[in-house]
């Protein structure tokens, strides 16, 4: 019995490999998502962080089969509730979006449509996924509206999105997404359109939703502060890789990556010369459209070195669990 | 909604009396008169013509006159006309006609150029979408009268396919309305065209996908309801446009509309005329606007509260 729940607990609800992304455009091949490999466990939530452009967004639309022209999947592969979602027909996809995984945007001043109501478009999603009828749809809406406790959710559901404040509107856009009872939300960057107060009380709401619901949580933020409120695990993405993948408490305890040094504005911790205090992460984001062969951070790295302008640096397991990308982990664990 | 009509009507009201006003001042400045023309009448017959139409009397006066009948709704006798016609007789009679016409061009122009622009969108930059650029801007650039002219020489002329005088027949009514439609038609399908590829991008329309709703279900439902909208704004010109090429159209192709008395009118100086048909134009523009206006607030919700 122990057992059983162990390896339930262990269950992988999200597996990515190898995924490689590009957008074909006419002035070349974009390649916006390069190798990257992640994991997400049932019932836990995966923070994702980097600065804008590096990839974080396409990575998860590539997820939710909802990757626009002219933009494509080159490689790896996506398993979602132990299917391979590649390997799925459109028609068989969009069964499982705003099902089985859902997805609520940066700002929800826009992502809701302004010529229909908000129920109406929460009765939507129930319409699409459900049989039942338009009159229990409509009172779906009602009560998923009061589920992230919107106030009057009977006459909310009759106002229109203008009607509603921004936190109001993002709250809307968690209640449809959580409509039809998914397994997984992905939240790209909910709160970066927000005032502070209203972040606060999206983020009080997501925990919430995390501890009364088994859904996993995908969290996509530049914000480090907020992953530590609501996920176990982080990745931290630059230039369409990932730098470092840790859980977040080993994270923060032993950040490895120049680039999370970076990200965390602290002191450098990994070489002699510490006394050397961090800038402020300077120089502009890569070239996708043409990717350095080495290290994609090396032209920003404080820790610069040869071999980094030249050769990839592998994925090292400098910890069980705790991943870095960085040519300086080489010299690290032989003196380890 | 009714304060809002109330405050519409009474607008217009104020544009009419404007239009009327401007009209008819302008139109006694013209040189010549309703007489004039015709060299056979003597002095003294014109003199006794100018009587009995109260034009010998100063012109602030005409114009009391006329706005006192007008309220009555009697908008006067047509002098050109030798039965002594009244004017309301003629906008009556004539009016259905380019009515007719009119509505069909609009009807066609809406389709076409909807299903082109559609079409051209969702093929963006590819074969579909140049060629209804390629119409468009060609359909935009050739006057509707240089349209309706080569439609006429090729079609009813060379080919002798249709007949190209008057509309006796429903095949007649082919040449005029797709002269009429054609510039529109490709108004609108840039217009379409431009506004769908903006909706589509929009961060709604990536939502709808996100939550699993069909592919054209997005498009009729989250992407169409809003990018019709500024084909809604430009009913109002169009309507305007339609009227006002239905004054050469109906030359073109002969056709007894009102459009041909109205152009008639101001060449034979016919002042009640010119005030009637004018004043019958200005007042179905006036509602057409109003009408999408209202269609637009029902369209977008966001209106109505502004
Ligand atoms: N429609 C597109 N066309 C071309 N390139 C795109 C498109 N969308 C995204 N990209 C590329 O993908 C990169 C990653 O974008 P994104 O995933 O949105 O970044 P973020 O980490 O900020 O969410 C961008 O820097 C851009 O170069
Ligand atoms: S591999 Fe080199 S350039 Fe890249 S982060 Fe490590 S030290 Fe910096
Ligand atoms: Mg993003």
């Amino acid at each position: 019995m122990d057992n059983l729940n162990n390896s339930n607990a262990d269950k992988k609800l999200v597996e990515i490999k190898d995924l490689s992304i590009s957008f074909f455009t006419p002035a070349g091949e974009v390649k916006a998502v390069r190798g990257v490999s992640w994991s997400l466990r049932e019932g836990e939530a995966l923070g994702i962080v980097g600065e804008s452009g590096s990839g974080k967004s396409v990575s998860v639309y590539a997820l939710m089969g909802i990757l626009q022209n002219p933009g494509k999947v080159i490689g790896g592969s996506i398993t979602f509730n132990n299917i391979d979602m590649l390997k799925l027909k459109e028609s068989q996809w969009r069964l499982i979006r705003g099902k089985d995984m859902s997805m609520i945007f940066q700002d929800p001043m826009t992502s809701l449509n302004p010529v229909y109501t908000v129920g109406n478009q929460i009765a939507e999603t129930v319409l699409a996924h459900t049989r039942t009828t338009a009159q229990k749809a409509n009172k779906e809406a009602v009560k998923s509206l009061a589920r992230v406790h919107i106030p009057n959710p009977e006459r909310r559901a009759r106002q229109y999105p203008f009607e509603f404040s921004g936190g109001m509107r993002q709250r809307a856009m968690i209640s449809m997404a959580l409509s039809c009872e998914p397994k997984l939300l992905i939240a790209d960057e909910p709160t970066t359109a927000l005032d502070v107060t209203i972040q606060a009380q999206i983020i009080e709401l997501l925990k919430e939703l995390k501890k009364n619901t088994n859904m996993g949580i995908i969290l996509i933020t530049h914000d480090m502060g907020i992953i530590t409120d609501i996920c176990e695990d982080v990745i931290i993405m630059y230039g369409g890789q990932v730098m470092e993948s840790a859980s977040v408490k080993e994270l923060y305890k032993n950040p490895a990556h120049p680039y999370t040094l970076g990200l965390l504005e602290c002191l450098p911790r990994l070489s002699s010369d510490s006394d050397e205090p961090l800038k402020p992460i300077e120089g502009s984001p890569v070239d996708l459209l043409n990717p350095p062969k080495g290290c994609p951070f090396a032209p920003r790295c404080f820790k610069c070195m040869k071999i980094c302008l030249n050769n990839q640096p592998p994925n090292f397991e400098i910890k069980p669990g705790h991943h870095s990308a960085c040519w300086l982990h080489q010299y690290q664990s032989g003196r380890d | 909604m009714a304060a809002f009509l109330f405050k519409r009507v009474l607008s217009s009201i104020a544009t009419l009396f404007i239009i009327i006003t401007i009209t008819f001042f302008l139109m006694h400045s013209i040189p010549g008169g309703p007489f004039a023309t015709n060299e056979k009448l003597s002095q003294s017959v014109i003199k006794a013509m100018e009587v009995k139409y109260g034009l010998d009397k100063p012109l602030i006066q005409q114009y009391g006159v006329y706005l006192k009948n007008l309220i009555r709704g009697d908008l006067g006798l047509s002098i050109a006309s030798k039965e002594g016609k009244t004017v309301n007789y003629i906008i009556k009679t004539k009016f259905p006609v380019s009515a007719r016409l009119g509505g069909l061009a609009i009807m066609l122009a809406l389709l076409l150029g909807l299903l082109m622009g559609s079409f051209a969108a969702l093929q963006h930059e590819k074969f579909v979408d140049r060629l209804v650029m390629f119409i468009s801007t060609l359909g935009i650039a050739v006057p509707g009268f240089i349209m309706g002219m080569l439609l006429l020489l090729l079609f009813g002329v060379s080919l002798r396919w249709l007949n190209f005088i008057g509309l006796n027949s429903p095949l007649d009514y082919i040449l005029p309305t797709f002269t009429l439609a054609f510039y529109p038609a490709c108004f609108i399908a840039r217009l379409i065209r431009s506004s769908l590829l903006d909706v589509l991008g929009q961060d709604y329309i990536r939502t709808a996908r996100a939550k699993g709703i069909k592919g054209y279900s997005i498009l009729i439902k989250h992407a169409m309801r809003n990018a019709i909208l500024p084909v809604v704004t430009y009913l109002g010109p169009l309507i305007a446009y339609v009227l006002v090429g239905s004054f050469v159209v109906e030359r073109i192709f002969s056709i007894p509309g009102l459009g041909l008395f109205f152009v008639q009118s101001i060449t034979s100086r016919d002042y009640p005329l010119i005030m009637g048909t004018t004043i019958f134009l200005a007042v179905l523009i006036i509602f057409m606007n109003l009408v999408v206006d209202i269609i637009y607030g029902i369209i977008d919700p966001r209106i109505k509260v502004k």
